[in-house]
């Protein structure tokens, strides 16, 4: 109790230990402005979000009556439902793949020591503030049939035609984000081996434990939250995304977040935009309260 | 030393409460202007609640703060002309033990050049002069409190509080400090209001002690006083061994009060504590006799029994004699005596004559 | 620290190796042929030029939406420190169920997909009438990176012994004093790896941008618009510049945002 107090004394002295003011100014005008401003930037624009997606389109307009016929658009048309699921099974990939990618890179990180660990973790987390489209324009370049992979390829004889299969398809998608996404998962996996107390390794080794199965029965369990964040988070990040679709895509990339940015752009569908949004933002809520239940509780966090 | 002591602080019916909890029941006490008080109790027993609330840090839920007689309760901590030292020093770590020990009489607006100087002296007055221009951090614990300790005389308080100042230091500089700390108070004549845990600590430094039990004053009095003459059996218990005798109170012909208890009536000379209910009715009371103040085979004292002898303990320069009466062996006393080399003529098992006079016993509430 | 065999150290290895090609091979091409020119299939050794780079300073677009880029993750770091403070203060001032909500509230925008929080602003600035401009993705980048500074600040305030606010007050200063000479110092380096940190988010941040964007361009809305056009020679240049100038960022907020942590 004491430690909340001193802070309160600085920003909200109560009446009794305060000038005698009633109510201080300044305390009123920093809780209201605490509130506001998120309620205003955030929750109101996220109401307003899902508000539209109940309105509806007629003539070029946007009606403002609630009606569920953008929900019900999604799931009749033959075109959205599976082009959802596709992406849904993109987006698994990518989790999949970054989090079996990436586990045996944390991995290793959480085995190095000093220097060399902050060093390394350095050179696995630099990616991740490096710009976004030019990863994106730059495996471009080497995926296409006049790119870099394939010109090294026929130059060493590997293959006698171009590859065509790399880009502006699902395949180029999934790579391209995977490629993109690694550092996400990376990371908390990493924490949360990092947050395995040293004791536990340490017990484990010393009542005859292999490396093998310390890692099965000990680390391996501990570590699974972290996987499953690292997981469910370039999950979400590969659901939602539609720039490298549009991308490296092409026509049959197709991924459910082109559809949702073409509403705003050239369909002008802005309600049915938001539907397929919320539809997303379901699917993301879902799977991030089933990874929450999937951790065992009393685990370290 | 007659003249009518003034007082400087008092708090008067306060209490406080922290939502549901009760951390301070019925608190009256009043602090003398220049004397040194420490207030002793377990943790939980709301003794640095008590600290806080004469500080300004956290309000009372009920009840007055008061400062010459005049209200403060609703002043602010920065306005109350009280400095505390904090249990853990609370050393400004970006600042130089010359911009802490400086920083009262900075934010007061004091030229550059004063506070230099004043300084200059605070570091003195605790023996840390060439070390102004170090940081917290590199000193050492017995330093840093040091600093803390001149930041709080700097500015001329008319009451220094500290709060458990010594607990992290070991404790052969446990108790250079705790002289340090005396001697200091003596010389700059600033009140002191010292919150321990420690009785020996308590005992060592205070004119005054003021006990505390779940929230409670249990007693307030010099460390002599409350060492002999504890006025409930809390306070007995607290300050080292003592023997408690369950009896029934009498009157006397002489003035003096008698106790008949299940091993025999005894007699005290001595005014038991005040507000006992009516003692010539016979009301139920407690004996207090220090263990030290009773001695074996030595004739002419005022109360004797017949004990047998339990154990003896040889526990340095004292040892410890346990013993039974006869008539009531479930009953446990304790004698204790300085030791001999060789040990002392007891036997175990033995019988012996154990008496005290009526001067070093006194009677309690129940 | 994880023991491990030497077998398993070569073979996480190989994989880590792997997973640095994946990271870094992509740009290495990229600025790798900023300084070299291919001609049907052979490198041509000889063509190592700055020529791309000079053609850069003459682009205007480039400039401009580098000047823009600037602009919005200064004043998105401004308006993120200022209210992640304030934030960070009054959170950190008492527990209640609005407190976590709040908390709760701030989070959203990091935590959902960028694509909701980038649609649900840009609904909101067309109901309300906001045009859509620099602005608008200030504010979207604000939003955005508010919950990190916030975190930054308030892990620094949960750290300082809260005796230190009652010893500055005890000593008689007043609230803003205690502010100013007390709590701002310490807060210091707290403030510094948040701007840098957030600053960095800024520079790259796409999606979001993409949609609350009006005309002018920020440096990812350029390179999109380039992207889809096009190449130019001077892509090439531009990329490695961009990577050169986030690396230098990154090793700056990352070295930054470790420090507190040492001491």
């Amino acid at each position: 109790m004491p430690s909340d107090r001193a802070l309160t004394a600085v920003t909200a002295p109560d009446g009794r230990t305060g000038a005698g003011a009633a109510v201080d100014p300044w305390r009123l005008a920093a809780s209201i402005l605490a509130y506001a401003l998120p309620a205003v930037f955030i929750v109101v624009p996220l109401a307003l979000f899902l508000a539209q997606s109940f309105f509806y389109v007629e003539g070029g307009h946007i009606i403002h009556v609630l009606s569920l016929r953008n929900y019900v658009r999604f799931f009749t048309a033959s075109v959205f439902v599976p082009v959802f699921v596709r992406t849904c099974a993109l987006a698994l990939g990518v989790a999949a793949i970054t989090v079996v990618l990436g586990y045996p890179v944390a991995y290793l990180l959480a085995s190095l020591e000093g220097r060399r660990k902050y060093a390394m973790t350095l050179v696995f987390v630099i990616p991740l503030l490096m710009s976004y489209i030019i990863k994106i324009y730059a495996i471009r370049s080497i995926l296409g049939s006049n790119g870099f992979l394939n010109r090294i390829l026929l130059w060493a004889g590997v293959i006698d035609h171009p590859l065509t299969f790399l880009l502006f398809n699902l395949n180029a998608v999934l790579l391209t984000l995977s490629a993109i996404l690694l550092p996400f998962a990376i990371l908390p996996i990493f924490v949360s081996l990092e947050r395995i107390p040293r004791n536990v390794l340490d017990a484990s080794a010393d009542l005859g434990a292999s490396a093998w199965h310390t890692f099965r029965n000990v680390i391996w369990p501990l570590s699974l939250q972290g996987t499953v964040v690292g997981a469910s988070f370039t999950f979400m990040l590969a659901l939602g995304d539609f720039v490298t679709p549009q991308m490296v895509g092409g026509t049959s990339g197709f991924t459910f977040g082109r559809i949702i940015y073409s509403q705003f752009g050239f369909a002008f569908n802005w309600p049915f935009g938001a539907a397929l949004s919320v539809v997303l933002l379901v699917v993301v809520m879902v799977a991030i309260v089933l990874t929450g239940r999937a951790v065992r509780p009393g685990y370290p966090t | 030393m007659t003249a009518p002591r003034k007082t400087l602080v008092e708090l008067k019916d306060v209490a406080k409460a922290y939502g549901d909890v009760a951390v301070l029941h019925d608190i009256d006490l009043r602090l003398y202007d220049g004397e040194f008080m420490t207030v002793l109790g377990p943790s939980g027993s709301g003794k640095t609640t008590i600290l806080r609330l004469i500080g300004g840090l956290t309000p009372p839920s009920r009840g007055a703060v008061l400062l010459d007689g005049t209200d403060i309760t609703a002043m602010p901590i920065n306005r109350r002309p009280f400095n505390t030292v904090f249990q853990d020093y609370a050393l400004f770590p970006h600042m130089t033990v010359a911009g802490n020990v400086g920083y009262g009489l900075k934010v007061r607006g004091v030229a550059k050049a004063q506070i230099r100087e004043a300084v200059a002296k605070a570091l003195e007055l605790v023996a840390l002069g060439e070390l102004a221009e170090r940081y917290p951090a590199q000193l050492s614990g017995g330093q840093q409190q040091r600093v803390a300790l001149a930041r709080a005389i700097i500015c001329n308080p008319r009451l220094i509080l500290l709060d458990e100042p010594l607990g992290a230091l070991d404790a052969e500089l446990r108790r250079q400090m705790q002289r340090f700390l005396k001697r200091l108070q003596r010389e700059i004549r600033i009140t002191f209001l010292f919150v321990t845990h420690d009785q020996e600590e308590a005992v060592t430094m205070a004119d005054r002690i003021c006990v505390m039990h779940r929230g409670r004053i249990v007693q307030i009095g010099s460390p002599s006083e409350v060492y002999y003459r504890p006025e409930n059996e809390y306070v007995a218990r607290f300050f080292g061994d003592n023997n408690l005798i369950e009896g029934v109170a009498s009157a006397d012909a002489n003035g003096r009060h008698r106790i008949a208890t299940p091993i025999g009536t005894f007699v005290s000379a001595r005014d038991p504590t005040p507000g006992l209910a009516d003692l010539a009715a016979g009301g139920p009371v407690k004996l207090v006799v220090r263990p030290e103040a009773i001695r074996i085979g030595e004739p002419g004292l005022a109360n004797r029994l017949r004990v047998r002898i339990e154990e003896v303990s040889f526990v340095g320069p004292v040892s410890q004699v346990q013993v039974r009466p006869l008539e009531r062996p479930e009953i446990a006393l304790m004698v204790k005596l300085s030791s001999r080399a060789g040990g002392l003529p007891l036997v175990e098992g033995g019988e012996i004559e154990i008496g005290w006079s009526d001067d070093e016993c006194h009677l309690i509430a129940p | 620290m994880i023991r491990l065999p030497r077998a398993a150290t070569a073979a996480l290895s190989l994989v880590g190796g792997f997973v640095v090609l994946i990271l870094y091979g992509p740009l290495s091409v990229a600025i790798f042929f900023s300084f070299f020119r291919l001609e049907r299939n052979v490198v041509r050794w000889d063509s190592f030029s700055f020529d791309a780079y000079g053609a850069l300073t003459h682009n205007e677009g480039i400039l401009d939406a580098i000047s823009n880029t600037m602009i919005v993750g200064a004043a998105a770091v401004v308006l993120s420190l200022s209210f992640g403070t304030l934030l960070a203060f009054y959170c950190r001032a008492g527990r209640s169920r609005a407190r976590t909500a709040l908390q709760f509230v701030i989070f959203l925008p990091f935590l959902m997909p960028p694509i909701i929080t980038g649609l649900s602003l840009l609904i909101f600035f067309r109901e309300v009438g906001i045009p859509r401009s620099l602005v608008t993705v200030v504010i979207g980048h604000t939003v955005f990176v508010l919950v990190l500074v916030y975190r930054i600040v308030f892990t620094r305030l949960q750290s300082l012994p809260p005796s230190l606010v009652e010893a500055s007050l005890d000593l008689g200063a007043s609230r803003w004093q205690t502010f100013r000479h007390v709590l701002a110092p310490s807060l210091m380096p707290a403030l510094v790896s948040a701007a840098v940190l957030a600053f960095a988010l800024s520079y790259d941040e796409t999606l979001i941008t993409l949609l609350v964007t009006g005309t002018k361009s920020t440096l990812p809305m350029r390179l999109w618009a380039m992207m889809r056009l096009g190449f130019t020679p001077d892509i090439n240049a531009l990329v490695t510049l961009i990577l050169a100038g986030t690396t230098i960022l990154a090793l700056v907020a990352l070295r930054l945002v470790k420090l507190p942590q040492r001491h």
